[in-house]
């Protein structure tokens, strides 16, 4: 390889190095910190044993419900994820870690109460009715009580995207009559179409107690007249109210809607249809959970162990930078470059991934970084054995260097694809930290073939095209240097000057 | 085995030899001695495993720990002991650190997390230490976390052994998986029995950790067989030496890279494993680093002295090899 192109490769990645670096510290941008660093609450369940087989699709419900009581808490970016049929919730710089649980494990309350009156926001009463939303957290209103309730509100819809909710000043409250019917009596609601695939709808099932009070309720509120919020009844999940459907001009004063089975059309699309019916099905968890672990954290806690990881990784780092100068002299200060360049470029992407896809950095995932230190040091030892074989094979310094790169090349290939392999095989398949650990493995091991692909070729290869350095015996490039068993055997062939074995 | 025939004499001493990589050392010669302290490791591990069993952690058998820092109040171990078996837990284990700042009590699973029961050892930690109860930090364990996990560490495992024996097979050759495994397997055996003998403490992050184990010392076999293969692939009917005599001098010249790595990556995990013992509640680094030091120590032991001399013994089976082994026998010994 041409010295040119090994200058322009060793620029390219200091700039890569610099560019990461500057965005960084241009940008003031900081490790997105997992909960065991911050502080926080973190639970684990599971379902709870004896319930058989468990659907997918019953647990992704799980989850949601999950998460809406979570928001229920006002929680700032809670992440509730579920790996198999384990549900981690993760809650950063929530201190309560028992009333997460409390509102976690509880059974959620469906109630259908008759509405009383509406207040949208801005109204007059609107101050003056029951207390602020957003504050109830949860509770469940008694159930013979008149009591005020919310709604949540959104926002318009951006194109394709989720609708943004409404600060809780701007949710509509309601005025509700005592409880009809029971998220008991439900037995089942389903998301459907028409033939046409152009209205969705809800249906409700009800058991034979549910029946006969539905009846009786939508018969009264059927005589209520058209258009008024009293025709209404609305639907109540944890004390929020999630909807408050009107009467259809079909159903008939005093009958009401027997059978036990009623349709509530959203007059939105399929998603908003779909979460009714969840929230009509799942007044209660659809199964049993177990808490199979919790956690809590103190922000000082998390912050001693922080200090705690990063310190052994500096001492880790500096301690192989001493073993590589030692054993190989300044070949070996080239070695440190490459660890810091390496060092450099991973815990750089930690903080860009944070940034862009919301990589957590914790406590298991400095472990995988410091980890992968021997990694990149083993390339860069492999590299230099390498090139002390091709030495004493005969060759000159400059084909030495390039013909070890290739065969150490092969070789950081093979070994980092299996070192690869473990790390995405532990992440697509642990559950909690482990993920953490595994992802910063599988990225450190990657960089370490890119930085040695680039930053270690060019600046082994240019350290070997300069005759100053291959005479220095301090750099340790030289054959005396490497094999003084070869240059003995050459000077007792040719007799020449440079013989002896230093 | 007589010296190899690309190099000149060997200088200097043994010590000397081995930093120049001139080592000359016997490994594959001796792979009946090798195979005779590998078995008996393997055997000692499944007998401290099934004897002495391992000492499991709270995540495998549920429990609760609750970490205080910046503890106000004056009190000793015994206190924090007497005040939480008063709540009528057994099985109390307290532990005092920083000069009476931080204090760690751990108990056995306590009915259901975030109980009852739970919260009256929290008041009663919270009274003792002088720190408000929500400042407590609590770790809590239902049974079935370690079963779970252990579940997963299991399917992982499998999932691992089969992609990395595929890839080894395509890469280079069916026999380099089959000794790659084996190796796998002594190296899982000896952690597991080290555990058991030893009593260290069994976490989910030892069992990560050992996952990883795996994968550091599947990456030492692979580039000690990437070098074998390279020199064996010059082997040739007519060839001198036999396949296990070129593999010898291929474990030879890796030597110093493998002891090197392995240093190399114990500095930053014995590092690792020295802040994380000594900081309160950073089990998770320690437990982590305690098993990858001990299985990145058997990994370079076994990538050596395991896996080439099965490599070679596999081999040897093979006719070509074999033919060259007694060729290469009976003209050594019409030489001499």
């Amino acid at each position: 390889m041409r010295r040119g192109r090994l200058v322009a490769g060793l620029i390219a990645s200091l700039a890569v190095v610099a560019a990461v670096w500057g965005a960084i510290l241009g940008l003031g941008l900081k490790p997105q910190l997992g909960l065991d660093l911050q502080g926080g609450v973190s639970i684990t369940l599971l379902p709870a044993e004896g319930q058989g087989e468990i659907d997918e699709g019953v647990l992704d419900q799980t989850v949601q419900v999950i998460r809406q009581r979570i928001d229920a808490l006002g929680v700032a970016e809670p992440d509730i994820a579920r790996q198999g049929d384990t549900i981690q919730v993760q809650l950063p710089g929530v201190a309560d870690r028992e009333q997460a649980e409390e509102v976690i494990g509880r059974t959620a309350v469906l109630q259908f109460r008759r509405v009383l009156q509406i207040f949208p926001a801005g109204v007059e009463e609107y101050e003056t009715t029951g207390e602020p939303c957003g504050t109830s957290q949860g509770a469940v209103p008694a159930n013979d009580d008149e009591v005020v309730l919310c709604e949540r509100a959104f926002g318009p819809a951006p194109a394709g995207q989720e609708p943004e909710a409404l600060p809780a000043d701007q949710w509509t409250k309601y005025r509700l009559g005592p409880v009809e019917v029971s998220g008991d009596d439900v037995t089942d609601a389903r998301a459907n179409t028409d033939a046409q695939g152009l209205s969705w709808f809800v249906e409700l099932e009800l058991d034979s107690d549910g029946a006969d009070k539905f009846q009786t309720i939508t018969g009264e509120l059927a005589c209520e007249p058209q258009g008024s919020d009293l025709r209404r009844m609305a639907i109540v999940l944890d004390g929020l109210v999630e909807s408050a459907p009107d009467m259809s001009e079909e159903v008939v004063c005093k009958s009401g809607i027997s059978g036990g089975s009623a349709v509530i059309t959203t007059g939105g699309g399929r998603e908003e249809a779909r979460d009714l019916a969840l929230v009509l099905k799942t007044g209660a968890l659809p199964i049993q959970l177990e808490f199979a672990q919790s956690q809590s954290v103190s922000p000082t806690l998390g912050e001693a162990s922080l200090d705690a990881g990063l310190l052994a990784g500096f001492i880790g780092l500096l301690l192989v930078a001493l073993y590589m100068i030692a054993l190989y002299r300044g070949l070996g200060v080239a070695a440190v470059a490459e660890l810091l360049v390496f060092g450099l470029l991973v815990y750089g992407a930690v903080i860009l991934l944070g940034e862009w896809v919301g990589f957590t950095l914790t406590l298991a995932g400095i472990a995988g970084i410091i980890v992968s230190v021997g990694i990149a040091a083993d390339s860069s030892i492999i590299y230099r054995e390498r090139y002390r074989d091709e030495i004493r094979a005969g060759r000159t310094i400059r084909t030495a260097a390039d013909h070890a790169f290739k065969k150490a090349w092969r070789t950081n290939l093979t070994g980092n694809t299996v070192s690869f392999l473990a790390a995405a095989v532990l992440y697509i398949l642990a559950v909690g930290p482990v993920r953490g650990f595994a992802f910063t493995l599988g990225l450190s091991t990657l960089l370490d073939t890119i930085v040695f692909g680039t930053f270690t070729q060019s600046l082994f290869g240019i350290m070997a095209r300069s005759p100053k350095m291959a005479k220095s015996k301090w750099v340790g490039l030289g054959a005396d240097a490497v094999a003084p068993d070869v240059v003995a055997a050459a000077a007792a062939n040719a007799g020449s000057k440079q013989g002896g074995n230093r | 085995m007589s010296g190899t025939i690309q190099r000149g004499p060997a200088v200097g001493g043994a010590f000397k030899r081995f930093f120049t990589n001139q080592s000359q050392f016997d490994f594959v010669g001796r792979s009946k001695m090798w195979g005779l302290i590998s078995v008996a490791l393997v055997v000692v591990s499944l007998a401290g495993a099934v004897l002495q069993g391992l000492n499991f952690g709270i995540d495998f058998t549920g429990g609760t720990s609750f970490i205080v820092s910046n503890a106000t109040g004056e009190f000793d171990t015994a206190d924090l002991r007497d005040a939480v078996s008063a709540t009528g837990v057994e099985e109390v284990s307290a532990q005092v650190v920083d000069n009476g700042a931080g204090a760690m009590v751990t108990t056995p699973s306590i009915d259901e997390v975030g109980g009852e029961q739970q919260r009256a050892v929290l008041d009663a930690i919270a009274k003792v230490t002088g720190v408000e109860r929500g400042d407590i930090d609590v770790s809590a364990v239902g049974p079935r976390w370690g079963e779970q996990i252990s579940r997963q560490a299991l399917r992982g495992l499998i999932v691992f052994l089969v992609l990395v024996a595929l890839y080894i097979a395509l890469r280079f050759e069916w026999r380099m998986a089959l000794s790659a495994l084996v190796t796998l397997f002594h190296d899982v055996v000896v952690t597991v029995g080290i555990y058991a003998l030893v009593g260290f403490q069994v976490t989910p992050a030892s069992v990560i950790a050992l996952l990883t184990i795996l994968g550091y010392s599947l990456y030492d076999t692979v580039v000690v067989f990437d070098r074998v293969r390279e020199d064996t692939a010059r082997i040739t009917s007519v060839s001198t030496r036999t396949y296990g005599e070129v593999a010898n001098s291929s474990l030879n010249e890796v030597l110093l890279r493998s002891l090197s790595t392995s240093i190399t990556s114990l500095l930053p995990v014995g590092s690792l494993l020295f802040i994380g013992s000594t900081l309160l509640g950073a089990d998770t680094l320690r437990d982590l680093a305690l098993a990858l030091f001990v299985g990145m120590a058997i990994g370079t032991y076994s990538s050596i002295a395991v896996a080439t001399p099965a490599l070679v013994w596999l081999k040897e089976r093979d006719p070509k090899y074999a033919e060259l082994k007694t060729k290469v026998t009976t003209r050594r010994a019409r030489k001499a």
